[in-house]
């Protein structure tokens, strides 16, 4: 593998090298890396020093199954910490068949002059975008299409991300090439903004899938491991046939919905948004409840969105998205939905921040919440790029510190996602520690085969929230270096063949002999790095802490409040 | 039955309509069967669902009573008035935390059934009327069933 370097300036260059140092890393682990040695702590995120990452999975161009996964570094201009970002998509495929580990993109763009990178199997090219300034992604891949074909991926950004918004996104196209899955957290499409490159072109044309050392032993555990998948009643019926919005229902039954910008826990309206009815309303209109992300996905968590006229308006919206522009916002209507996540992919912007910042503004009295319409012209406002929507676009804690509103659900500058730490105390601490800033994948590994080596956890017994958060962070760390897409870890939380199958296709793969340790080490390891830049970045562990009124505001149903004590999350990191 | 209350029926109303109202709350019977218990969380569900007892473990992974985690179901007992949730496995950290019995259930320690049995026999009625919810795959692979059960709307407005 390969790392491309490029330098944006008055006259662009790029210089393809070794990998070096970073040889035998992808994914998270990689970003993570070249972040933490490359990238001064105290630099202005959108200024020269900062550096944009993007990485595959360490199994990501393989035949490895649901190995997609494509990971995007820098320093956040949301958190001002370490970030990396991830999104299915076909760009991890392509750009690991194509011989590339990484590409940082370094340096800064202030003319105002866009570029587009073009990467094929033997050359790499920077030219100038002209064409594609001030275009959505979704113009913007129609565009490239016409030139570039069918058959390439996509990395592009939006409005938000030309105008540098915290909240801008990075798109990676589908297979069908449309702009659906962002790496959207943290304001990484901001950085690509602020290098001047409007998209990344990924042609693999003549290229063929990333061959293992050992064949035969590959192809045995690769078939394990996606038995494994599809024999999982989450990965093998409840995904394929509902995704990941089936979760509406049960959150809200358990009193952990935010609802209405987390005041309560419980939204009347949730079975009207609910996975099950997206799903009975996609099949009845025409569209689909069960479609695949990238080549060589076997869950297929997805779908296909379609309006009254059975028309493409979207993707199937996610869990998150359906929340944050949905109940968050007192909002009960899927078409609405479907059409906000629709223009959060075309602009380029992160559902979670802009959904709980849309919740925000209407806290601030700038529109009442249920109001559809409203937040569809707040939406407008940002990709418009008006002087509201440029605040809009800063995110969730910038729009509450403008209208002096307390209730701003943030960890290190980041909305929380689509579950109220509240009643669900487990997740407040990952939301609290996480070197990420507020993030519900960021502990999403629940694998006991992992845990039991990062910390023994015996299921019979109580675990303090603390020690489960630790190893739950520790297991994604590692599973976000593969390139596997996290909801392998259904499988492998209750397959001890599937897990052992995953680490089997790993060793095979480039010839070693892993072990559970060393994939727990893995995560310790990513998880130090990042600790330590935004240690360096000016963090303490003051900031490894919810906002005070989730300890203050009790939240119904169940009448509770954050608990868990400071001096308990400061030991998270303690191993 | 309390006046006001209507069978539902699939011929009469909407499939889509009754989906909507299964996740919703529909009304069950929950019979006397003597005793001082009642009926517990997995005999009801055995009835209503038509399972044996190895395909109820397998396809109901998550039940939630009066919105908190049911981890044993054999133990414990149902009310009239109560609000019970039947789901297949979820994805998620969260879903996965909900299931019954879950190795991570100390993150939701909150909203778990502690002693759950003890507050059931205090808590009223051992018979009548309990709203039902259905979610996931429980929904699709048991809507015939619930139906059949015999499932109740108040005062249906097509």
């Amino acid at each position: 593998m390969k790392l491309l370097r490029v330098k944006m300036g008055k006259t662009p260059t790029w210089s393809v090298e070794e990998m070096g140092a970073y040889a035998g890393t992808g994914g998270r682990n990689l970003t993570s890396m070249v972040v933490a040695a490359e990238v001064p702590a105290d630099c202005h995120p959108l200024g020269p020093e900062n550096k944009l990452v993007i990485a595959p999975g360490l199994l990501s161009g393989s035949a490895a199954a649901i190995s997609g996964r494509i990971s995007v570094g820098c320093k956040s201009p949301l958190t001002g910490g370490i970030k990396e970002s991830n999104a299915g998509g076909q760009a991890a495929q392509t750009m690991a068949r194509l011989g590339y580990g990484a590409i940082v993109l370094e340096g800064e763009q202030d003319s105002g002059q866009l570029y587009k990178l073009i990467i094929t199997k033997d050359k790499v090219k920077l030219e100038k975008a002209d064409e594609l300034k001030g275009l959505g992604n979704y113009a913007a891949v129609e565009k490239l299409v016409g030139v570039y074909g069918d058959k390439v991926a996509l990395m592009t950004i939006g409005q938000a991300g030309e105008m540098k918004m915290a909240a801008a996104s990075i798109a990676c196209t589908d297979m069908e090439m449309r702009p659906t899955r962002h790496c959207g957290r943290g304001g990484v499409g901001a950085v690509m903004g602020a290098k001047g490159i409007k998209a990344i072109i990924f042609d693999d044309a003549g290229c063929s899938l990333r061959e293992p050392a050992n064949p035969e032993a590959f192809k045995a555990a690769n078939k394990v491991f996606t038995k494994g998948l599809q024999s999982h009643p989450v990965t093998g019926q409840g995904l394929p046939a509902y995704g990941t919005n089936v979760l509406t229902n049960i959150i809200n039954e358990a009193g952990g919905y935010p609802t209405n910008n987390f005041k309560t826990g419980q939204f009347a309206g949730a079975g009207k948004i609910s996975g099950e009815t997206q799903a009975d309303l996609e099949v009845r209109r025409g569209g689909s409840a069960t479609h695949a992300c990238h080549r060589g996905c076997v869950i297929k968590c997805s779908g296909i969105y379609v309006d009254k006229n059975g028309k493409y308006v979207t993707k199937q919206p996610e869990y998150e998205t359906v929340w944050s522009h949905g109940g968050n916002c007192g909002i009960d209507d899927l078409d609405t939905i479907a059409l906000l996540d629709r223009m959060d992919d075309d602009f380029g912007l992160d559902t979670i921040e802009m959904g709980a910042t849309i919740a925000v503004a209407m806290d601030a009295g700038l529109a009442k919440f249920g109001d559809a319409a409203a937040a569809v012209r707040l939406l407008q406002e940002v990709g418009d790029g008006t002087p509201l929507g440029r605040l809009l676009g800063a995110g969730c804690a910038a729009t509450a510190k403008a209208y002096g509103i307390e209730r701003a659900p943030v960890v290190k500058g980041q909305a929380m996602p689509a579950y109220d730490p509240r009643p669900i105390q487990g997740i407040g601490v990952t939301y609290a520690t996480t070197p990420q800033g507020a993030d519900h994948t960021a502990g999403y590994a629940i694998a006991t085969n992992i845990m039991k080596v990062g910390g023994f956890v015996d299921p019979l017994k109580p675990q303090g929230q603390v020690e489960l958060s630790r190893n739950l962070q520790i297991a994604t760390a590692a599973i976000d270096s593969t390139g596997m897409c996290l909801f392998i870890a259904f499988a492998v939380l209750d397959q001890p063949e599937t897990f052992q199958a995953l680490i089997d296709l790993i060793n095979a793969f480039f010839g070693l002999s892993l072990t559970a340790d060393d994939v727990s080490a893995l995560g310790k390891k990513v998880l130090s790095l990042e600790r330590d830049f935004n240690k360096r970045a000016g963090f303490t562990k003051e900031d490894d802490r919810l906002p005070l009124y989730f300890r203050r505001e009790k939240l119904e149903p169940h009448g509770v409040t954050f608990t868990v004590p400071d001096k308990e999350l400061d030991q998270v990191f303690n191993w | 039955m309390p006046p006001g209350l209507i069978r539902l029926s699939p011929g009469e109303i909407d499939r889509t309509d009754l989906l909507l109202k299964l996740q919703q709350g529909v009304f069950l019977h929950l019979p006397d069967v003597g005793g001082t218990e009642g009926v517990s969380v997995t005999a009801f569900l055995l009835e209503v669902l038509r399972v044996g007892d190895g395909q109820f473990r397998d396809e109901v992974r998550t039940m939630m009573l009066n919105s908190r985690v049911v981890d044993d179901p054999d133990t414990t007992w149902l009310r009239g008035d109560d609000v019970l949730v039947v789901s297949g496995a979820m994805p998620g950290l969260v879903g996965a935390m909900l299931r019954s019995n879950s190795p991570i259930k100390a993150l939701r320690a909150t909203i778990s059934d502690a002693g759950g049995n003890q507050d059931s026999l205090s808590r009223g009625s051992k018979s009548g009327f309990i709203t039902f919810k259905a979610f996931n795959t429980v929904l699709r692979d048991h809507f015939d069933d619930i139906m059949n059960y015999g499932a109740y709307g108040g005062r249906y407005e097509a």
